[in-house]
C-alpha cells in the first residue's frame, strides 16, 4: 500500500512538472504532447553526448543506451501498471518484465563499463563539491559545473541498478525465507522507484539546463 | 371439612420463593444442562446412564417390545440436544446457515441412467438440492444417511413431506447419533449403523451400532400402517419387523449402561465418513499410501477441527465467515505462522514455522498452503478418487470396483473467489434435463430412470458399476423417448461440460453450457510433509512445460462414446491464460542462464563502482591536500 502510494506520488510529481511546462509554453495539448515527446527523446539522446572523448565504441554505446532506455520503460510500465491497479504483477506483465530484465541488465552493464570513464568527476567538479562542503567558502561564489548533477545521477543510478539486480538474484536462491523474500522484494521495488525518480530528475535537470 | 390453608405472610413469602425457585430451575435447566458447561476437568466423566426410548420412557430389559434408545432423550438428558443440532454436521437442512465454501457433495449416481449428480442441502455452487431431482427428504436420508451422523432433515419434523408422513412414522427420525463420534467402544459398528439406515431403520440405527445391542428386521419392508408397538396385521411374507435385543450383562440393577464416551473423537470415527481411496495403478495396496503428516506426528483430526457445545466444528479454512480469532488460529497459516493481526497462537501444538526458502512471496498471495502440501501430487494423468461419502466405502456391502460411479478426479487446481488457487476434487455432472430458454432444469430421477433403464440396462459394462458406454444411437434413442415425457423445453443430456440434444432434424448435437460446468470442492488432506511439497525440487515442479500443475489435461469423464471431447486445461480452472502460462513456464528454461547473467553483470557493476570509487576518493584526497596547500601558502 505504501509502495503503491509512493509510485502514484512519483508519477503525480512528474505529471505536475510536465503540466507546469505546458502552462509555461501555452500551447495546445496535441502540439505540447508532440513537442514534449520529441524533447524527451532529444534529452535522452543528449545523455550520450556528455562524453568528450571518443573511445571508438560510438555505435555500440548508442545502441546499448537506446535499448537500455527502452527496456527500462518496459520494466517500469510492466511493474508499475499492476501496482497502480492494486494487483500483483502476473500474466503478460510478468512475462514482459522477465523478457526485458536480462536485456536491460546486459545493456546497462555494457553502457556503464563504456561510459563510466566519461562520468568521472573532473577536478573542477570535485573542487565544486569540496567548496560546497566547505563552510568557509561563500555559496554564492560557487558555481555548479554544467554536467555535475548528471554525473551524480549516473552514479546513483548505477548503485541502485546493482541493488535491484542483487535483490532479485538473491531471491532466486534458497537462502532467504518468507520474510527475507518479502524484504528482498521490497528492496527491489524501492530501488526501482529510486531509479525511476533519478531518471526523471535527470530529465528535469536537462530541461532546466536547456531552458 | 374446610382445609387449613396457610394464610400467614411468612407462608405466602415462602410460597413465592418456592415458585420463583422452581421457575428459575426449570428455565435454567432448559438452557443449561449438567453436561453443557464443563467445569474445567480434563478427565472424562464416566457415563453410566439409563437408556431412554423415543417416548421418554426408561428402557427396562423385561419390557415388550424392547425399544431402541433415543440419543435425543438419553444423551439429551444432560446435554442440550437443540444446541448440538445447530452444529455444522447437523445443520445442512437449515437454510439460515451460511453455506461457506463448496464441500464434498452427496452424489446421486446410477449407471443405469448414466448419471452422477452432485447434491447438497447447502447452497453450494454447482450442487443441486435433492428436491430439484425429485428426491424427497426421506429418500435422501435413506440413500445418504448411511454416512451422516444424523440431525439435519432426518431429524426435523418440519422437513417431512405429507406424502412421506407414514414412512417417517414407520422409520422414525434419524436423530443425531452422538455415538457416531463420541463412542470409544471398539465394538461400536458404524457400518451396522449405515446398514440400518439403508434398511430405513432410522429409529434403530444408533442402537444397532452400539456395542451392546443388536437389531434385526427392516422398516423398509413394513407397510405404511405398521406400528412399532402393535405391529401390522398385513406384514408382507418374509418381511421381518425391526426389533432390538440388548446384551443383558451390560445392564446394572438400576438398568444403567456404561457408555465409553470420549470427548476427543478418535480419528477412526471421522474416517468412517471422511476416508479417501486414491485409484492409482502403481499404488494398489493400503500400505502404499501415507496418512496425513499431522496424524503421523501424533495429532488427531479434532486437534484442528474443534468445537464447543454448539458442535459448530471449524472447517479449517481462513475465509470461513464463521471464523473468529481462535478458529483462525486453527487454519494452516494461523497455526504455523499466525494470522496477520495475531501471532500469539502461532506454533500451537508445536507447529513448526515454515522457512519457505527461495520461494517468492507472490506464491503466498496466489496459492493456498494446500496447493503445495495437500492431496495427491498432480500428475500428467490425473488420478481418480473414491470417498466414503460418494462410494460408501467402509460399508458392509460396498462395490469395491475401482471404476464404480461416481468418478471423482483429483487433484485439479482452481482459483477461488478470492483469487487464490487451491487444490480441488472435480466431478463432471451427468444428468438428464430440459433446456428451456437456455436454462437447464434437471429431470426427476424417477422420470429419466423409467426411460433410460430399459435402453441402457442391457449394456455389458454395468456389472462393474462403471459408466455404460453410450453410443450416439443409444443417446439419441433416450433423448427421443424423454422428449415424449416432458411438456416443456427440449430433452438434453448433460455430460462432460456440454449438453447433448437432438436438433429439428433429429441429429445429435452438442454445445457448451454454463450449467454443465464441473463441480469442484477444495481439499486439504492428506497433508504431505514439507519434503514432499510442490516446489521442493525447485521451480520446475510447477514452472515447466511438462508440469502437470499447470498443464495436466482434465479428462472429460463421461459415458459417451463420442470422440472429439477436448480435455479441459488446468489453466482454465485457474483463471489463467494458457499461452501466457506456457510462455512463463518456457522462460524457466533460461532461468539458470539468467542467474549467471545477473551474477556476472552485478559483479562487473560492483567492480566499476569500486574502481571508480577508489579513483574518485584518491582524487578527492589530492584535491583536499591541494586546497590545504593553497590555504597554507595564502594563495
Amino acid at each position: 500500500m505504501i509502495y503503491q502510494i509512493l509510485v502514484i506520488l512519483v508519477i503525480v510529481f512528474f505529471i505536475i512538472l510536465i503540466l507546469q511546462k505546458r502552462n509555461s509554453e501555452k500551447t495546445g495539448f496535441r502540439e505540447f504532447s508532440r513537442n514534449f515527446l520529441k524533447e524527451m527523446i532529444d534529452q535522452i539522446k543528449s545523455f550520450k553526448e556528455i562524453s568528450k572523448t571518443n573511445n571508438g565504441f560510438g555505435f555500440l554505446k548508442k545502441s546499448v543506451f537506446s535499448l537500455a532506455v527502452l527496456m527500462f520503460f518496459i520494466l517500469v510500465l510492466s511493474s508499475m501498471l499492476p501496482v497502480i491497479s492494486g494487483n500483483a504483477m502476473s500474466g503478460l506483465f510478468l512475462i514482459l518484465h522477465l523478457l526485458a530484465a536480462p536485456v536491460f541488465v546486459i545493456c546497462v552493464t555494457v553502457f556503464v563499463v563504456l561510459k563510466a570513464h566519461d562520468f568521472q568527476f573532473s577536478n573542477a567538479e570535485l573542487k565544486y563539491l569540496l567548496d560546497k562542503m566547505n563552510s568557509n567558502v561563500s555559496k554564492e561564489k560557487v558555481k555548479e559545473p554544467e554536467s555535475f548533477r548528471l554525473k551524480v545521477y549516473f552514479w546513483i543510478f548505477v548503485l541502485f541498478v546493482i541493488t535491484a539486480i542483487l535483490s532479485v538474484l538473491l531471491s532466486m536462491y534458497p537462502i532467504f525465507g518468507t520474510n527475507g523474500q518479502i524484504t528482498l522484494l521490497d528492496i527491489h521495488r524501492y530501488s526501482v522507484l529510486v531509479l525511476l525518480s533519478v531518471f526523471g530528475f535527470a530529465l528535469v535537470n536537462k530541461f532546466a539546463q536547456k531552458n | 371439612m374446610q382445609k387449613n390453608k396457610d394464610r400467614s405472610i411468612p407462608g405466602k413469602i415462602s410460597k413465592i420463593f418456592l415458585l420463583t425457585f422452581i421457575l428459575l430451575s426449570v428455565s435454567y435447566a432448559k438452557d443449561n444442562k449438567i453436561g453443557d458447561n464443563p467445569d474445567g476437568s480434563r478427565a472424562i466423566p464416566v457415563h453410566v446412564i439409563k437408556l431412554i426410548d423415543p417416548d421418554s420412557s426408561v428402557i427396562w430389559l423385561d419390557e415388550t417390545p424392547l425399544m431402541p434408545f433415543s440419543t435425543e432423550k438419553t444423551c439429551g438428558a444432560c446435554h442440550s440436544y437443540q444446541t448440538v443440532r445447530k452444529g455444522w454436521h447437523f445443520n445442512a437442512g437449515d437454510s439460515g446457515v451460511a453455506a461457506g465454501r463448496n464441500g464434498q457433495p452427496w452424489i446421486y449416481s446410477d449407471p443405469y441412467s448414466a448419471s452422477q449428480i452432485p447434491l447438497s442441502m447447502r447452497d453450494w455452487q454447482g450442487a443441486f438440492k435433492p428436491a430439484q431431482i425429485g428426491m424427497s427428504n426421506f429418500d435422501y436420508i435413506a440413500r445418504f444417511g448411511r454416512q451422516m451422523p444424523g440431525g439435519s432433515v432426518g431429524d426435523d419434523e418440519n422437513a417431512q413431506s405429507l406424502e412421506m408422513f407414514w414412512r417417517w412414522q414407520v422409520s422414525g427420525k434419524q436423530e443425531i447419533n452422538c455415538l457416531s463420534c463420541h463412542d470409544a467402544e471398539r465394538s461400536h459398528d458404524q457400518a451396522e449403523y449405515a446398514a440400518h439406515i439403508i434398511r430405513q431403520n432410522f429409529r434403530w440405527a444408533a442402537t444397532a451400532a452400539s456395542g451392546f445391542a443388536s437389531v434385526k428386521g427392516s422398516a423398509k419392508d413394513m407397510p405404511d400402517n405398521y406400528d412399532i408397538y402393535a405391529g401390522s396385521a398385513t406384514l408382507p411374507s418374509r418381511a421381518i419387523e425391526p426389533a432390538v435385543s440388548y446384551q443383558s450383562e451390560r445392564f446394572n440393577d438400576k438398568s444403567e449402561v456404561f457408555f465409553d464416551i470420549t470427548r476427543d473423537v478418535p480419528d477412526e470415527r471421522c474416517y468412517f465418513c471422511h476416508s479417501n481411496k486414491t485409484i492409482d495403478s502403481r499404488r494398489t495396496e493400503t500400505w502404499h499410501f501415507d496418512e496425513d503428516v499431522h496424524l503421523k506426528a501424533g495429532m488427531h483430526c479434532v486437534d484442528c477441527h474443534r468445537n464447543g457445545l454448539d458442535h459448530d466444528i471449524t472447517r479449517g479454512y481462513a475465509d470461513d465467515s464463521r471464523s473468529d480469532m481462535m478458529q483462525l488460529s486453527l487454519t494452516c497459516k494461523g497455526c504455523h505462522l499466525g494470522t496477520d493481526d495475531n501471532t500469539q497462537f502461532a506454533g500451537r501444538l508445536g507447529a513448526p514455522k515454515p522457512l519457505h526458502e527461495g520461494i517468492p512471496a507472490i506464491h503466498f498471495e496466489k496459492l493456498s498452503c494446500t496447493s503445495c502440501h495437500s492431496g495427491n501430487r498432480p500428475e500428467e494423468n490425473l488420478l481418480q478418487l473414491k470417498t466414503s461419502m460418494a462410494h460408501g466405502i467402509g460399508l458392509h456391502k460396498t462395490n469395491k470396483n475401482d471404476q464404480v460411479l461416481p468418478h471423482i478426479i483429483t487433484p485439479v487446481f482452481v482459483e477461488n473467489e478470492n483469487g487464490v488457487i487451491e487444490p480441488n476434487n472435480l466431478l463432471w455432472p451427468s444428468y438428464w434435463a430440459t433446456l428451456d430458454s437456455n436454462k437447464l432444469v434437471p429431470l426427476e430421477i424417477q422420470l429419466f430412470a423409467e426411460v433410460t433403464r430399459p435402453i441402457i440396462a442391457h449394456l455389458d459394462s454395468l456389472g462393474t458399476g462403471d459408466w455404460p458406454v453410450l453410443a450416439d444411437s443409444t443417446l439419441s434413442k433416450v433423448l427421443d423417448s424423454l422428449q415424449t415425457k416432458i411438456s416443456r423445453g427440449k430433452a438434453v443430456y448433460v455430460s462432460a461440460g456440454k449438453i447433448f440434444y437432438l436438433d429439428d432434424q433429429n441429429n445429435l448435437r452438442n454445445k457448451d453450457h454454463e450449467q454443465a460446468k464441473p463441480y469442484t470442492w477444495p481439499i486439504a488432506h492428506d497433508v504431505r510433509p514439507a519434503s514432499q511439497a510442490l516446489g521442493m525440487n525447485g521451480c520446475a515442479d510447477c514452472h515447466s512445460l511438462s508440469s502437470p500443475f499447470y498443464f495436466a489435461d482434465i479428462r472429460k469423464d463421461t459415458a459417451l462414446k463420442q470422440a472429439g471431447l477436448q480435455p479441459l486445461s488446468m489453466t482454465d480452472l485457474m483463471g489463467q491464460n494458457y499461452l501466457e502460462s506456457r510462455l512463463f513456464s518456457f522462460s524457466f528454461l533460461f532461468r539458470p542462464w539468467l542467474k549467471y547473467l545477473m551474477f556476472v553483470c552485478s559483479f562487473i557493476l560492483i567492480a566499476v563502482i569500486i574502481i571508480y570509487g577508489f579513483k574518485g576518493f584518491s582524487r578527492i584526497l589530492t584535491a583536499v591536500s591541494e586546497n590545504e596547500k593553497d590555504n597554507s601558502t595564502g594563495r
